[in-house]
C-alpha cells in the first residue's frame, strides 16, 4: 500500500486488492470495518478479490456456514428469517466456485458442497418469489390457467412482501449464473421476473427502487438501482428498455466520475462499452467518505471498478 | 369449453383469461383492495400498561427563521419540561434525512440538529452519535453532503452511524401492534440511553403527518427490512410506528417545524411556514400537539389514537404547554391528497403497492 509522506494511506489505494483483503476476517467482510461479518460485503468484496484462491475459499465456507436452516440467506448470522440476501449469497457462491474451478483450484470436496447447497438453495430462492395476488385470484386462475398459472412477479426484500427491483436483480443474476438457469421452473421464474422489470420501468426509462408513479408523480429513474437492472438483464442486449437504461447511465458518467457509482461503471462495461476512461477517472478521484464511515459494499464494487481499470475482467458481468 | 373454442354466445376460455388477465395485471391495487391496509387493533391490558401516568409538559416557541439561536429560544423553558438528565449518558441525536428533492423541506434543518446537539450538551450530554436510516436512498454520503448534515457533524467532532447498515441487535415485540414478535434494530439506537427524536414536520401521504414517532421509522434498517422499508408499509404503517416508537422509546422530541411541509409529503409537498419549534420529552403529547397545530384530530390518525392509550398523552387536558400557546401557532397546513384537513381519509390507495 502506498503511504504518502503524513502517514496517510494514499486514498487511490484503498480501492486496491491489497487493501480490501485486509479487512476481510475469517472469509468474511463487514458492512464497516469492525463491525460484525455480513451477507452483502463479503460476497462484494470476495468477487473484487476472487483472483486470490484463499479468499474465494474463505468467502465460500463462510456463506455456506451461515446458510439459514430453511437454504435461504438472511443479512448476517442469526439475524431472523430468509430474505433478499439469500439472491445475492447464491450469486457469490456461484461467481466464487466458477472462478476457483477455471483455475482448476476447486477442491472436490468444495465443488460437492457448493453444487449441494446451490441446488438446495435455489429452490429456496424461487420460494422467495414475491406473491401479490390474493389467496382467491390465484385460486381462480390456477383453476382457469392450470397448475403451472404464473404472473409477472420479481423478488421482496423480506418475505412474504411486495417485489422490488434490488432484490430481484440479485436473484435474476444468482439464478442466471448458476446451472439450473434453463431449467423449466427457472426459466419461467426468470421470464416472469423480466415481465415484473418490465412493467416497473421509470417514464423517460431506467429504474429506480421500483416504484415509478403514486399519487399522480412520477418518480425519476435512479443511477444505482438502474444498473443494477441491466446487471441482471444482460442477457437482454439490443432490448430497447435495456438500450434506454443505458442511455440513462451514461448520462449518469457525465461530469465527474468521482461521483459516479461505481455499479454505473460496472454495467456499462458488462455490455461492452468502453469504460476504460471512466474507470481511470473514477479511481484517480475517489476519495473515502467525509462524513461517514467507509462502507465495504462501496469499497468492494469500486475496488472491481478500480479491477478494470488495472485489466482484470469484471466481476458481475454474467457467463 | 373446449380449449380453442371462440364461442360467440358464450364467455370462451380465452375470454375469460383475458379478462382474467385483465384483473391479476391491477394486481397490485387488486392486491391491496383485497388484503386491507392493516389496522391499528385495540389496545391490549399489556400495551395499556406500558403508558406514561404522568401529565405531559412540552414547550413552544416561534420562530420565524433558522438564522436564529434555537437553542436560545427554548432555554427559558426548559427548567418546566421534566428533561432528562444525560450526564454520563450515551446519546444519539435522530434527525430526518429522508431523502433531497430539490429545494423542499423533505430533511430536518441543519439549524435544528444543531439546537439539539445544544439542548443535550447543556443536559450534560458528552457521548453524542447521530445515526439515520434513509428509507430510500443507499448513497448516504451524498444525502449527507446534500443536506448539510454532514458537514455540521463533521464541524461539531459528531460520528454519524448509517443505521441501515449498523450492526444488528434481536429485539422482541410480545406486545407489538404489528404481526412482528421480533425486530432487528441498529446497536447503535438499541444500545443508546437517551435516543433523540428531530423530525421535520410533514404531512405524510399514508400516515397523515409525520413528526416523532413516524420519525423512528429511520431506525428500521434497511440490511433487514429493504430500501424501501416496505415490510413497515405491509405490516401497517401505524402499526410499526407505534411499535418502533415503543421500542426505540425516544427520550427526548425536538420538532422542527419553522419550515415544515404540507401537502403530498413526506418528499413531494411544498414549504409551510409553520414557524415554531416544540420540545417534550413525550412522543404521543408531541406529536398529538403538532397534529392539531396542522388541523389534524389526533383521533384521525390511528397511530395517534393509540399512543393516547399505550404511550403518553394525546388529551389536552393531560399535556401542560410552556411558552407560546397552542392556539398561536396554529396553521392550517394544505393536506396530503387522500385525507381532507382534519385526516379523515377520502380514499384508498394501497400503499404496499410499488406504484399507483
Amino acid at each position: 500500500m502506498e503511504v504518502n509522506r503524513d502517514g496517510i494511506v494514499h486514498v487511490a489505494s484503498r480501492l486496491s486488492i491489497p487493501h480490501l483483503k485486509s479487512l476481510q476476517k475469517n472469509g468474511s467482510w463487514p458492512y464497516f470495518a469492525g463491525n460484525k461479518p455480513a451477507t452483502e460485503p463479503t460476497v462484494i468484496c470476495s468477487i473484487a478479490c476472487r483472483d486470490d484462491d484463499a479468499i474465494c475459499e474463505g468467502a465460500l465456507n463462510f456463506l455456506m456456514s451461515i446458510r439459514n436452516a430453511d437454504g435461504g440467506w438472511s443479512s448476517g448470522e442469526g439475524l431472523g428469517e430468509s430474505d433478499w440476501n439469500t439472491g445475492l449469497a447464491l450469486f457469490g457462491i456461484t461467481r466464487l466456485s466458477t472462478e476457483l474451478k477455471a483455475r482448476k483450484k476447486l477442491s472436490a470436496d468444495l465443488e460437492q458442497k457448493t453444487s449441494t447447497v446451490y441446488k438446495e438453495s435455489i429452490s429456496k430462492l424461487a420460494a422467495l418469489r414475491a406473491d401479490i395476488l390474493p389467496g382467491w385470484g390465484r385460486t381462480i386462475m390456477t383453476a382457469v390457467s392450470g397448475p403451472d398459472f404464473d404472473y409477472a412477479r420479481g423478488w421482496p426484500w423480506e418475505q412474504n412482501t411486495w417485489h422490488w427491483v434490488e432484490p430481484t436483480a440479485y436473484s435474476l443474476m444468482a439464478i442466471k449464473s448458476g446451472p439450473m438457469a434453463g431449467e423449466e421452473r427457472y426459466a419461467k421464474a426468470i421470464e416472469q421476473a423480466h415481465k415484473y422489470l418490465y412493467e416497473k420501468i421509470c417514464k423517460g426509462g431506467g429504474w429506480n427502487w421500483g416504484q415509478t408513479r403514486t399519487l399522480g408523480y412520477d418518480f425519476p429513474a435512479v443511477p444505482r438501482d438502474t444498473a443494477l437492472a441491466v446487471l441482471a438483464l444482460q442477457d437482454q442486449k439490443g432490448t430497447d428498455n435495456v438500450n434506454n437504461a443505458l442511455k440513462i447511465l451514461r448520462n449518469a458518467t457525465s461530469g465527474s466520475a468521482g461521483g459516479v457509482d461505481p455499479l454505473v461503471i460496472l454495467a456499462l462495461d458488462a455490455f461492452g462499452e468502453d469504460v476504460s476512461q471512466i474507470a481511470e477517472t473514477f479511481v484517480q478521484d475517489y476519495k473515502p467518505p467525509e462524513y461517514s464511515d467507509e462502507n465495504l459494499v462501496s469499497l468492494g464494487y469500486g475496488a472491481m471498478v478500480a479491477g478494470l481499470s488495472g485489466g482484470t475482467s469484471n466481476g458481475l458481468r454474467l457467463a | 369449453m373446449s380449449s380453442n373454442d371462440d364461442d360467440s354466445k358464450g364467455l370462451s376460455r380465452r375470454n375469460f383469461l383475458g379478462a382474467a388477465a385483465a384483473v391479476v395485471a391491477g394486481g397490485g391495487m387488486l392486491a391491496g383492495c383485497t388484503q386491507p391496509l392493516p389496522k391499528v387493533p385495540p389496545a391490549t391490558d399489556a400495551q395499556k400498561a406500558e403508558k406514561r401516568k404522568a401529565d405531559s409538559p412540552l414547550a413552544i416557541v416561534r420562530c420565524d427563521t433558522y438564522d436564529n439561536n434555537l437553542f436560545a429560544l427554548l432555554k427559558p423553558l426548559l427548567k418546566d419540561l421534566d428533561l432528562p438528565d444525560l450526564h454520563g449518558k450515551v446519546v444519539m441525536l435522530k434527525p430526518n434525512m429522508i431523502d433531497v428533492a430539490g429545494d423542499r423541506p423533505t430533511t430536518t434543518a441543519v439549524a435544528a440538529i444543531k439546537a439539539t446537539y445544544d439542548l443535550v450538551t447543556y443536559l450534560g450530554a458528552k457521548d453524542i452519535v447521530v445515526g439515520e436510516g434513509p428509507a430510500h436512498n443507499r448513497e448516504t454520503e451524498r444525502l449527507l453532503r446534500d443536506t448539510g448534515h454532514g458537514a455540521l457533524y463533521k464541524q461539531l467532532g459528531l460520528r454519524f452511524v448509517d443505521l441501515n447498515l449498523d450492526d444488528l441487535e434481536m429485539v422482541d415485540s410480545p406486545h407489538g401492534f404489528a404481526d412482528i414478535k421480533q425486530w432487528y434494530l441498529p446497536k447503535t439506537a438499541v444500545t443508546a440511553d437517551c435516543v433523540v427524536s428531530i423530525p421535520k414536520l410533514k404531512t405524510h401521504h399514508w400516515a397523515r403527518l409525520t413528526c416523532s414517532m413516524k420519525n423512528m421509522y429511520g431506525c428500521a434498517p434497511g440490511r433487514r427490512y429493504g430500501w424501501p422499508k416496505n415490510v413497515l408499509h405491509y405490516k401497517g404503517i401505524d402499526n410499526c410506528a407505534l411499535d418502533l416508537t415503543r421500542l426505540i422509546k425516544p427520550g427526548i422530541q425536538f420538532v422542527d417545524a419553522v419550515i415544515a411541509m404540507q401537502g403530498d409529503g413526506p418528499i413531494n409537498g411544498t414549504a409551510k411556514d409553520a414557524h415554531f419549534l416544540m420540545v417534550g420529552t413525550d412522543a404521543a403529547a408531541v406529536d398529538s400537539t403538532c397534529a392539531r397545530i396542522m388541523g389534524i384530530d389526533p383521533q384521525n390518525v390511528p397511530y395517534l389514537r393509540a399512543a393516547g392509550e399505550v404511550i403518553g398523552n394525546v388529551a389536552p387536558e393531560h399535556i401542560k404547554v410552556f411558552g407560546l400557546d397552542v392556539a398561536s401557532v396554529c396553521t392550517p397546513f394544505q393536506p396530503a391528497p387522500m385525507f381532507d384537513v382534519t385526516g379523515k381519509r377520502l380514499k384508498t390507495e394501497d400503499p404496499n403497492s410499488s406504484s399507483s
